[in-house]
């Protein structure tokens, strides 16, 4: 049983689906919130990309109820909490969806997805690698250079990405998020980066990926709204580019100390059960 | 030492609130056995504040006034920030408490899921649907 949640998640995806439609037409028609025009002047000349953004990492189902006496309801609360408001990270990625595979590689796929347990590194504490992270949790930007900070459950995470046109490092070694180099696409900061191991997937369930790699990512910020999009392109297994979107919210809420992940549970799993892993 | 206090079925589902998404890693069920909940008392001793989840060492009463330690696995830490718990507020100023849990499946001793926990002033904290 790979994900026993399947009639929940999909109810889920479709509310967020709805959530997420209405907040992309609000982008489409430029209706940004309220209070962010400030926030929108140009830094040196591009879009302020500066600040936390939390795209929900993963945990958005959960509605913890502070009770009274002090008590918490961390999750499994009664009743059920009502309807959030739509945010950013209220919505689904509009274009979430599992890489198309050249047919010759689709067994591996199912391998190492009916072996998740012990091929997925992200269960290990190991990278999430790129895409599968998401949106950067905190952006610096700085003349020449964006620097994105990642605060994910297997660990801390930073890339730097030139943005001043120097070339590409020729000494960079391979590694599970890629050598990175930005530029600007009008209001879009484009990042493209090569140059990556293979021990990571792009998503769950075996979504494997060769160091030919390439990913585009496009962040594109509108109001207090990260548009986030990676695009993958692999095309000795992929049959076409595959492409994954998420929605982050600015806040106020700054990034804490990292937290160690230590892989000291999956070792005492009997029957090869997980749940699945998005970001 | 733990007192199993009732089989408990159906459980497995209520868990599907627990861990749907990102910071799941693996699914309770898989490491502990959601068919036999048991409730311990002691004091909370260390927490291992740390991901994919927290760890509570839990120092259970015994018969005869033996104490065990426990290692209790409950959520990762994001989900209890975003509860706005933090590691001094699960240890409790080392009251007594009562926890809720799950023992391992594979047989590791004192090794269980925290469902509950409810200090002597009363308040609790809840990581898993009640029965």
């Amino acid at each position: 049983m790979r994900h026993p949640h399947t009639a929940r998640g999909d109810r889920r995806a479709t509310l967020g689906a709805a959530a997420g439609a209405l907040l992309w037409a609000m982008i489409g028609t430029g209706a940004a919130p309220q209070g962010a025009s400030a926030q929108d002047a140009a830094a040196h000349g591009h879009p302020d990309l500066n600040g936390t953004w939390d795209h929900g990492a993963g945990i958005d189902f959960l509605h913890p109820q502070q009770l009274a006496g002090g008590s918490v309801c961390v999750a499994g609360c009664e009743p059920a909490p009502p309807p959030r408001p739509v945010t950013a990270h209220a919505a689904p990625p509009p274009s979430a969806s599992f890489p198309h595979y050249r047919p010759q590689f689709l067994a591996k796929v199912r391998w190492l997805s009916d072996h998740q347990l012990q091929s997925d590194g992200v269960l290990h504490c190991r990278s999430p690698g790129l895409p599968r992270i998401g949106p950067p949790d905190k952006i610096v930007q700085i003349p020449g250079e964006v620097v994105f900070l990642y605060d994910d459950v297997s660990g801390a995470f930073w890339r730097i990405i030139p943005t001043d046109g120097r070339p590409r490092r020729t000494d960079a070694e391979d590694s599970t998020l890629g050598d990175a180099v930005g530029h600007w696409e009008g209001d879009t900061l484009v990042v493209v980066s090569t140059g990556f191991t293979e021990d990571t997937w792009l998503t769950d369930n075996g979504a494997f990926h060769t160091r030919a790699m390439r990913v585009t990512e496009r962040l594109r910020r509108r109001g207090d709204v990260l548009e986030w999009q990676a695009t993958v392109e692999d095309p000795t297994v992929l049959a076409e580019p595959w492409t994954t979107t998420h929605l982050a919210q600015r806040t106020r809420k700054e990034l804490v100390e990292p937290t160690p992940c230590v892989d000291q549970d999956i070792s005492h799993v009997v029957d090869n059960t997980h749940h699945d892993n998005p970001r | 030492m733990a007192v199993p206090v009732r089989t408990q079925t159906g459980v497995a589902l209520a868990l599907a609130a627990l861990a749907p998404a990102g910071f799941a890693h693996h699914s309770v069920g898989g490491e502990f056995n959601v068919h036999r909940k048991m409730t311990l008392t002691g004091v909370v001793s260390a927490i291992e504040w740390a991901n994919p989840h927290i760890y509570v060492h839990f120092e259970a009463q015994g018969p005869g006034g033996s104490v065990a330690e426990w290692r209790l696995e409950t959520v990762p830490v994001a989900m209890m920030r975003k509860a706005g718990l933090t590691k001094a507020m699960l240890m409790g100023n080392a009251e007594t408490a009562t926890v809720d849990i799950y023992p391992a499946r594979d047989g590791t001793p004192r090794l269980g899921y925290m469902l509950k926990i409810t200090y002597q002033d009363g308040h609790h904290y809840q990581f898993a649907p009640d029965d």
